[in-house]
């Protein structure tokens, strides 16, 4: 039996050598690297008797790591890069490409082609000029992959041999469309462009030196650009451009660019001012609702609480859908309500101050029921002897809230504020479903809009069409939330002192 | 007997008050089940119906309905029901991963004491601080790519989609890494003297005595998984395989005032198992997020 598992275990590690193998010698080096590290984890794991308890944290570790970890280091990768809409491919890919486009000069004939089968298993082709009438044969040999070359003879008869049909050249033209023709006078070189005419169909670029193409219509010599990857002659680009590394110039336009910085930092203020009046609105009206509702000789305290959470309980992106048809500008029930008239409705979502008082209003809706119940639980938990001490010191109730029940819920509750703070940065179904980040901001050249957060710009730089995806630049603003949310957290964990308790009291 | 009857007032006032606020609050609830049952059921129709009608119900659950415009019988071609099976599909196995990795590695933190342990635990709480979110980019180019070699888990995939949320194991791990910590170690110690193997103890013992923040990690993931919008909008594209947030709000977008009733009756249908299931467990809810942040 052990020794079953012994070999089972061996051959698997094995195995996993020879696939990594495999992948570098086919070429995938990043996959290669990431499953050798996956690879040398695995075999230590089940090898090494100290790594025991690794076996119990490996699946989770390795999920961490691939859906955690990685993304988290390609996010800082792409930060710097130009990657997007253009840019796509890698430098060599591109290359690839352009060597592949293909043009038809003007001065080009067209043919008309037969093809008839010989006995010998090689094609007979037989072409026909449209204009001059002249007859050229040919002999292809599709069982000889090497061979994609073909010189032509002048003929003057047509070929006798049988017919293949025009369904038959149909299903092999992929294979034809790799042959070239070269004319008896060397002039012209014929490719196949259907499946009844050969034209001569040229490379639009070749190679010139080491890196350089030449464009074979103008002439033109052009060079990679490493600066905004794209081939360049220096005054036009060739699409599609390559992704490359701009160091820090994501960072350096957000920042200098006055199109670009100007409509950022305005997202920036918005983000924090966002975060902050959520929480400070949200934490007042559940602190709030929880005094008044946690009182002592309040009938109906379960219901009402019950009641009080719903709005937390609905998914949010339903209730903020909701919200966004309740404040439609034309038929709103909201605005039904405020007036029947048809004139002077409130555009809530189309404004701009009014749609970021709309965006806080939903989002106090959503949120407020969260401080609530927290503040609820703290407020149970203190004991009735402190109120008891206070009120036969002869303090008044906004005395006693001041100065005992506010104090005791603030220190038990700061570290949750910031979480919440850091959840709201990060509130993108609270922005976007409402208005779509919307309405757009003025003299903006990125789709920035008025209600915009960091992370529903960063969704609309990447993913949102118009003006193509910038992939390089939307990584490049996470960072800046990451770098926002490392802050925090740094702040939480002094606040709480969680990190300690949680490691020592384990011990 | 005066002070009495002042507080006898400052309750009824209170009561008063808070039934008021309730109204407010719960206008766009109340508004949207009449809107569901509304016949008109167009957008801004009054709060009380004037006419009854099933017809937006019957229109989400992929029934035959009265076209309004055309007075035909017909059926919706939205595939709502599938968007929420595909919801309910894609967050169910993700829980159950969820639970699997995450109570294996909080098992291992909670009873090994090995090198590395601490600096795991470090890293736990402090990469559960940051939304995955963050890296969209990164999960759209990576399952691009991977989808190439291994097309079960690309872009427009449910296994593509499910993977990037396994690797949101931390918060977990680290809920009932703190549940694990409070049960005796004896129990187990024991069961080994006996010829259990640690596997068995795990499995055997130590789950069955966990229930109840297994069912707190497991409702938590389903709720998430199922709320969530921005990863499934990023990495699914054909109109079958969205999820319900996603399908919904295209659904909606594409035609506000027209379609109003049907999504208030499918807002009821994907809210409903939702909010059952987290009214009934938002004390433990509560006393999970505050260990650990919030609702994400």
């Amino acid at each position: 039996m052990n020794v079953i598992k012994k070999f089972l275990i061996i051959s698997i590690i094995l195995a996993g050598l020879v696939i990594c193998v495999l992948l570098f010698s086919s070429g995938y080096i990043t996959i290669g690297f990431v499953a050798v590290l996956i690879w040398a984890l695995t075999s230590i794991i089940v090898l090494h008797p100290k790594a025991y308890p690794f076996r119990f944290m490996y699946p989770g570790l390795i999920t961490f790591f691939l859906f955690m970890i990685i993304p988290i280091l390609f996010t800082v990768y792409i930060g710097f890069t130009n990657l997007g809409t253009g840019h796509l491919l890698s430098h060599s890919q591109v290359k690839d490409i352009l060597l592949g486009e293909t043009y038809i000069p003007d001065s080009a004939g067209t043919y008309r082609y037969s093809l008839h089968e010989k006995h010998n298993g090689k094609i007979h082709i037989n072409i026909r000029n449209t204009d001059t009438s002249k007859v050229y044969n040919g002999e292809l040999d599709l069982a000889n992959n090497y061979k994609l070359s073909v010189r032509l003879t002048e003929g003057t008869t047509d070929a006798t041999e049988q017919y293949i049909s025009p369904g038959k050249i149909f299903k092999i033209l992929p294979i034809l469309k790799k042959y070239q023709l070269t004319m008896p006078d060397n002039k012209e070189v014929l490719r196949f462009a259907s499946s009844n005419y050969l034209t001569d169909i040229r490379n639009r670029y070749s190679k010139v030196g080491e890196n350089s193409l030449k464009d074979n219509i103008s002439g033109d010599i052009y060079h990679p650009d490493m600066y905004i990857g794209n081939y360049t002659n220096g005054r036009e680009n060739i699409s599609p451009g390559f992704f490359i590394n701009v160091g820090f110039n994501n960072f350096i336009k957000l920042f200098t660019n006055k199109r670009i910085k100007g409509p950022f930092v305005k997202i920036i203020f918005w983000t924090l001012a966002w975060a902050l009046s959520s929480v400070l609105l949200t934490f007042s009206l559940g602190i709030f609702l929880a005094v008044l509702v946690n009182g002592k000789k309040l009938r109906g305290k379960f219901l009402y609480r019950i009641l009080l959470i719903i709005p937390y309980s609905i998914p949010f992106f339903i209730s903020v859908l909701i919200f966004k048809g309740l404040l439609n500008k034309d038929f709103g029930i909201i605005n039904e309500i405020i007036s029947s008239s048809s004139v002077n409705k409130i555009n809530w979502l189309g404004d701009p101050l009014l749609a970021k008082i709309s965006c806080l209003i939903v989002n106090l809706w959503l949120g407020f029921p969260y401080m609530f119940l927290v503040t609820t639980g703290i407020l149970q938990s203190i004991p009735s002897s402190v109120y008891e001490a206070a009120s036969l010191d002869g303090a008044g109730r906004l005395v006693t809230f001041r100065k005992i029940t506010l104090p005791l819920i603030m220190s038990a509750v700061a570290p949750l504020l910031v979480g919440s703070f850091a959840f709201n940065l990060n509130n993108f179904v609270g922005i976007y479903l409402l208005t779509g980040g919307g309405p757009p901001m003025i003299n903006a050249t990125t789709p920035a809009g008025e209600t915009d957060i960091l992370i529903s710009y960063t969704y609309r730089l990447a993913f949102e069409g118009g003006q193509g995806q910038d992939f390089g630049m939307a990584s490049a603003i996470a960072l800046i939330i990451f770098i926002l949310i490392a802050v925090l957290t740094v702040i939480n964990f002094k606040l709480s002192g969680m990190f300690k308790e949680n490691t020592k009291g384990a011990e | 007997m005066n002070n009495n009857f002042k507080k006898e007032i400052e309750n009824l006032a209170k009561h008063l008050l808070i039934i008021a606020i309730l109204m407010i609050i719960l206008f766009p609830v109340v508004y949207i089940i009449s809107i569901s049952f509304n016949a008109t059921g167009s957008i801004g129709s009054e709060i009380i119906p004037k006419k009854l009608s099933l017809e937006h119900w019957k229109y989400i659950l992929g029934m035959k309905y009265i076209n309004s415009f055309s007075g035909q019988l017909q059926v919706s071609n939205f595939p709502i029901l599938t968007w929420l099976f595909n919801s309910i599909k894609i967050s169910l196995i993700t829980s159950i991963l969820m639970l699997v990795l995450s109570t294996t590695s909080a098992y291992a933190l909670s009873r090994f004491r090995y090198k590395g342990r601490q600096s795991s635990l470090m890293i736990l709480m402090v990469v559960q601080m940051f939304p995955n979110i963050m890296a969209m980019v990164a999960f759209y180019l990576m399952l691009n790519f991977l989808g190439r070699y291994i097309p079960a888990i690309g872009t427009d995939t449910h296994g593509g989609l499910i993977l990037v949320y396994l690797g949101g194991t931390p918060f977990n791990i680290w809920l009932i890494k703190g549940y694990f910590d409070t049960i005796p170690k004896s129990i187990e110690e024991s069961a080994i003297m006996d010829g259990c193997s640690r596997f068995q103890a795990f499995y055997k013992i130590v789950l069955p005595l966990s229930t109840p923040i297994l069912a707190v990690v497991g409702l938590l993931t389903f709720i998430n998984t199922f709320s969530d919008f921005i990863l499934p909008s990023i990495l699914l594209k054909t109109q079958d395989k969205l999820t319900f947030a996603v399908g919904i709000q295209i659904f909606i977008s594409e035609s506000f005032s027209g379609r109003w009733g049907q999504f208030a009756a499918a807002c009821i249908l994907g809210a409903f198992p939702i909010s059952t299931i987290f009214l009934c467990i938002h004390k433990y809810i509560v006393s999970g997020l505050t260990m650990g942040g919030s609702k994400g």
